[in-house]
């Protein structure tokens, strides 16, 4: 039997296509791994990179001099060399931290980033932790690795890896490997918010801001103005068919044409031209 | 002679088993409900060598029951709901700027983290004296006795580990640098 497709509002749908956005992003991420992110310079020449907020849960605050305020973080905040970010309880807020490295700040955790640059051929970053704990990722994009985590006790150099490091008044500091699948969800849920935005998807009045949902949704299902659709994803005919045909849909569609009724301009739930047997138009 | 130092003897004894009274607390300065007054509290903790019975019954609230009690810290308040979820006897004469007793700490923590320890503690319950020996044993205190003071930056790492333990992250391997 071949797979049925959605009812309401589409949910089994969008599951079943998210992972196809995420895998083309994955692909092209993977493909631009090849070929180095960022040149490099000259030498002596320096270039000063930010670090941008691509997730935040709770609060999570940050501010670049002692005598400013502290600024509650959002997503797309950029943040200068120098900034110290503070967690609370329950909160952790996630950076990219210039081109080469992602940090997951968990809860209860104070760290400063006074340097994200890149000198020559070589991607400076210096983090210093007061306490807390950091999940980090630092990739290989063609230039030397020079990133150093410091806490109160230890500081830790790296050339390009995933772990977390964490500093507290009991432990001390303890280094521990993680997997980087979640960094990269992160990322991916992160860039598909990006993707869309730089197509404008958001400034659409489209009901599925994802284009290429929104594709599937015009090419495969037939719009039910009022109706839930319901039926097989190789014979969209069939499906709409179905789909007022369902005792389930009845409902659905009876109300639908008793308000297209009221408006004085009513049609099949099919659309215009279109007549259903079961149900024959009530305003005509 | 030995008459004026059998009271001096006992006043120096008397003085050295009394608890250390902290002048100033955190929560007076940083005790709103706002974030960013809870934050200047955490950061205004971390940095105290002891930790007074306000600050300490504060952070447990703000960890364990996590809601805003009021618009303002109000110690008898706190001291009132800390009663009620036995986390002290309403017989303790618990002072408000004396320091915190590691056993008190370790107790709650073990209540709210439903730390059930070893056989005498699921007999007997969490005492603070088991409450410590299993913090210990986890590797949440530092080898500590329940009536040492805590410093805040160690109360701060001890309501971290907590939070780990119920996210479920303090589970993996690990490995001392």
């Amino acid at each position: 039997m071949r797979p049925s497709l959605s009812t309401e509002n589409g949910s089994t749908m969008r599951t079943l296509l998210l992972p196809v956005p995420l895998l083309l992003l994955a692909l092209v991420a993977r493909a631009e791994d090849k070929k180095p992110a960022v040149s490099p310079l000259a030498a002596g020449q320096t270039k000063v990179f930010e670090a941008i907020v691509i997730q935040v849960q709770g609060t999570a605050q940050a501010r670049t001099k002692p005598d400013q305020p502290w600024k509650q973080l959002a997503i797309n905040d950029k943040l200068a060399p120098g900034v110290v970010v503070r967690t609370g309880r329950e909160s952790h807020v996630t950076l990219r931290v210039g081109p080469n490295a992602t940090m997951l700040i968990e809860h209860q955790t104070r760290i400063a980033i006074p340097e994200i640059a890149q000198d020559g051929d070589k991607l400076k970053t210096r983090v210093s932790m007061a306490f807390g704990q950091t999940d980090v990722r630092v990739d290989r994009i063609g230039l030397t690795n020079d990133f150093e985590v410091a806490t109160p006790t230890a500081t830790l150099a790296v050339r390009g890896t995933v772990f977390r490091i964490s500093w507290d008044a009991v432990s001390g500091a303890r280094m521990v490997g993680v997997q980087g699948n979640k960094l990269r969800a992160i990322e991916l849920q992160y860039l598909e918010g990006v993707r869309a935005y730089l197509s404008h998807a958001d400034g659409s009045n489209d009901t599925y801001k994802l284009p290429a949902i929104a594709s599937y949704y015009e090419t495969y299902i037939l719009p039910l103005e009022g109706a839930v659709s319901e039926g097989e994803i190789d014979d969209p005919t069939q499906q709409s068919t179905d789909a007022l045909t369902d005792p389930k849909n009845q409902t659905n569609i009876e109300i639908a044409q008793k308000q297209r009724a009221s408006d004085g301009r009513s049609q099949s739930p099919n659309g215009p031209g279109t007549n259903n047997p079961n149900n024959p138009p009530t305003g005509q | 002679m030995a008459s004026r130092a059998l009271p001096l003897c006992c006043a120096l004894l008397v003085a050295a088993c009394a608890r250390t009274t902290l002048q100033s607390s955190v929560a007076d300065v940083h005790g709103g409900t706002k974030p960013t007054e809870e934050m200047d509290f955490w950061d205004g903790l971390a940095v105290q060598p002891a930790v007074s019975n306000r600050d300490a019954i504060h952070a447990l609230m703000l960890s364990f029951v996590r809601r805003a009690r009021a618009e303002q810290v109000d110690w008898q308040i706190e001291i009132k709901d800390a009663e009620r979820r036995g986390w002290i006897s309403a017989g303790d004469a618990v002072k408000a700027n004396e320091t915190a007793r590691v056993g008190m700490v370790a107790r709650v923590v073990c209540m709210e983290a439903n730390i059930r320890g070893g056989a005498t503690m699921r007999v007997l319950g969490p005492v603070e004296r088991y409450a410590v020996k299993e913090l210990n044993f986890q590797g949440w205190l530092r080898d500590m006795t329940p009536g040492q003071s805590i410093s805040g930056a160690e109360l701060i790492a001890v309501l971290s580990k907590a939070e780990d333990q119920r996210k479920g992250a303090g589970t993996g391997p690990k490995e001392d640098m």
